[in-house]
């Protein structure tokens, strides 16, 4: 088990080296901010039990889209949990440190008992495996088959953030924070490449491609989203400087996940080291300074993402 | 006419294909053999457009040929997770609304409402090959097609086959079962060391091992180490 854990702490460390030196230092800056915003519970907008709440609900999510859930049942059947627990208790322990040190140190015991109730009831793994429910392609056009695939995979986790956001947002401005998880949670829709004849079907070069994707996959989005976002604009008409700006940059993010798989696309791959840039936008939602960098990546993104797959529209 | 025209591809220093020329006739069966290594699936990705050719071109009809005139079958067929077999091929645009997905489901004897991922491998080929028909393109291009393909299912691939080619398909196939290409194609052309070393039609189709195997010694070296 220690070596897994180790091998799992290597794998970080060489996605964090893919990503390359400034996002690792962007990373930097945003924990550091968080971290003393922390330690002096200096939030604008989120109490430190909403904070400990979102915490919890990010290994809920993480959680239920982890893909080696089999493989470690395999490796340790009887010691499964306990490698799940070991694992979010080590990788979460720079985040939860904070409430050492300020007086919100309840905020660990919440977040522990969580993680225990999470990974205890694991209830995704046995929901998840009902794969007969033929429904989605009906709601959803098959044109988004990540959509299709993602939901199929993801809809219990999905579906208790979404009803979760849903309640929240009558007594609680905080619950617009459950869109963003909701829409970190839609980047695993995005780390499985499809084969090269596939992504040829329809366009006949890499921008349209990009592009048409693009349009298609908000589309998509704001249609998932838009309920709850009509909530807030209805219950807190006069927020709209919060809500405006958060909608803007959780729409940035999805387009980011979407640029970030076409940036390094290849055909029948799955990418891991996607989750770094998605880690960092999602970090960025916190930190009001930082908001724009996802908006900045999806403009560096899509020139690369159009150029690596030009050589996929050669004919 | 599908033509290929002193066709050169390079990968790095390894030059795969070297100013190979190459006509298959329309509405024939082509059958492409060669060792491992001897260029035949660059020659399909650079017919598809996977592979950028360092000087030559491809000819359909006179004109430079268009991804929208070719159905490719992968030797590696992968589908996306999570989608049932029927949402698989839906991805992919029928050119006629008359695509009789159930008869097909039943003639290839395909669970097309499973997910994928519970697939053998002969019934993902089975999919991959539906998709393809589908698309319903003048030229075939099947990587491999039989492996990993049951008996009854061979049998119905190599009928599918000869209809296609009564339809006016132009199809091309690579294969290591020499057997198979024997009963399916019109000419077999044989890739050696990027270059169309032979080609063969159906009456010296029986010289086909002697020639590629004249010069074997894999017996003698065998019965050395036994």
């Amino acid at each position: 088990m220690k070596n897994l854990i180790k091998i799992h702490c290597i794998i970080i460390y060489r996605e964090l080296a893919n990503s390359g030196w400034w996002a690792c230092l962007v990373g930097l800056i945003l924990y550091g901010v968080l971290f003393i915003k922390l330690i002096n519970s200096s939030f604008s907008f989120l109490f430190p039990s909403e904070y400990t709440f979102i915490f919890v609900s990010l290994v809920f999510a993480l959680h239920s889209i982890r893909k080696d859930k089999r493989t470690l049942f395999l490796i340790f059947p009887s010691k499964t949990k306990l490698f799940y627990l070991c694992e979010y208790f080590l990788f979460s322990f720079p985040f939860i440190l904070p409430f050492l040190i300020n007086k919100d140190f309840f905020g660990i015991l919440i977040f522990y008992f969580s993680c225990f109730v999470i990974v205890f009831l694991d209830f995704s793994l046995k929901l998840n495996n009902i794969k007969t429910n033929l429904w989605l392609s009906k709601v959803i056009p098959i044109s988004l088959f990540e959509w299709v695939g993602g939901m199929r995979k993801n809809q219990y986790s999905i579906i208790v953030l979404y009803l979760i956001c849903s309640v929240i947002s009558y007594w609680h401005f905080a619950g617009f924070i459950f869109l963003g998880l909701i829409t970190f949670c839609f980047s695993v829709f995005y780390v499985d490449c499809e084969s090269s004849i596939v992504l040829t079907l329809v366009q006949s070069n890499s921008r349209d491609f990009v592009q048409d994707k693009l349009k298609k996959h908000s589309l998509q989005y704001f249609k998932f989203a838009s309920p709850i976002i009509l909530v807030y604009v209805i219950q807190y008409p006069e927020k709209w400087i919060f809500y405006l700006p958060l909608t803007i940059v959780y729409y940035a993010n999805y387009i980011l996940y979407i640029l970030n798989k076409y940036k390094s696309f290849v055909p029948n791959q799955t990418f891991r080291a996607n989750f770094i840039y998605v880690g960092l936008t999602f970090l960025g939602i916190f930190i009001p300074f930082l908001f724009p960098i996802s908006i900045i990546l999806v403009f560096v993104f899509y020139p690369k993402a159009v150029e690596n797959l030009k050589p996929y529209f050669h004919a | 006419m599908l033509n290929f025209k002193n066709l050169s591809i390079n990968f790095g220093s390894k030059n795969v294909l070297k100013n190979l020329n190459l006509a298959i006739q329309k509405g024939k069966v082509h059958g492409l053999i060669g060792l491992n290594g001897s260029g035949k699936t660059s020659l399909l990705n650079c017919l598809y457009g996977f592979v950028m050719p360092q000087s030559g071109e491809i000819f359909w009809n006179d004109l430079p040929i268009e991804r929208k005139d070719i159905s490719f079958l992968e030797t590696q067929t992968f589908f996306y997770p999570n989608l049932t077999g029927r949402e698989f091929l839906s991805i992919f645009p029928a050119k006629e609304s008359d695509f009789k997905v159930e008869a097909w489901k039943d003639l290839l004897v395909l669970p097309i409402d499973e997910m994928v991922e519970g697939y053998s491998t002969g019934m993902k080929k089975k999919l991959a090959l539906l998709c393809i028909l589908k698309l319903n393109r003048p030229i075939i291009v099947l990587d491999e097609p039989f492996n990993g393909l049951d008996m009854e299912t061979n049998h119905i691939l190599e009928k599918l086959i000869s209809i296609l080619k009564q339809k006016g398909k132009t199809i091309i196939i690579t294969s290591h079962i020499l057997g198979i290409l024997h009963n399916v194609c019109d000419e077999i052309h044989w890739l050696k060391d990027g270059k169309i070393e032979n080609s063969f039609t159906q009456n010296n189709f029986q010289n086909i091992d002697n020639q590629i195997f004249k010069d074997s010694k894999v017996e003698d070296v065998l019965l050395s180490l036994l």
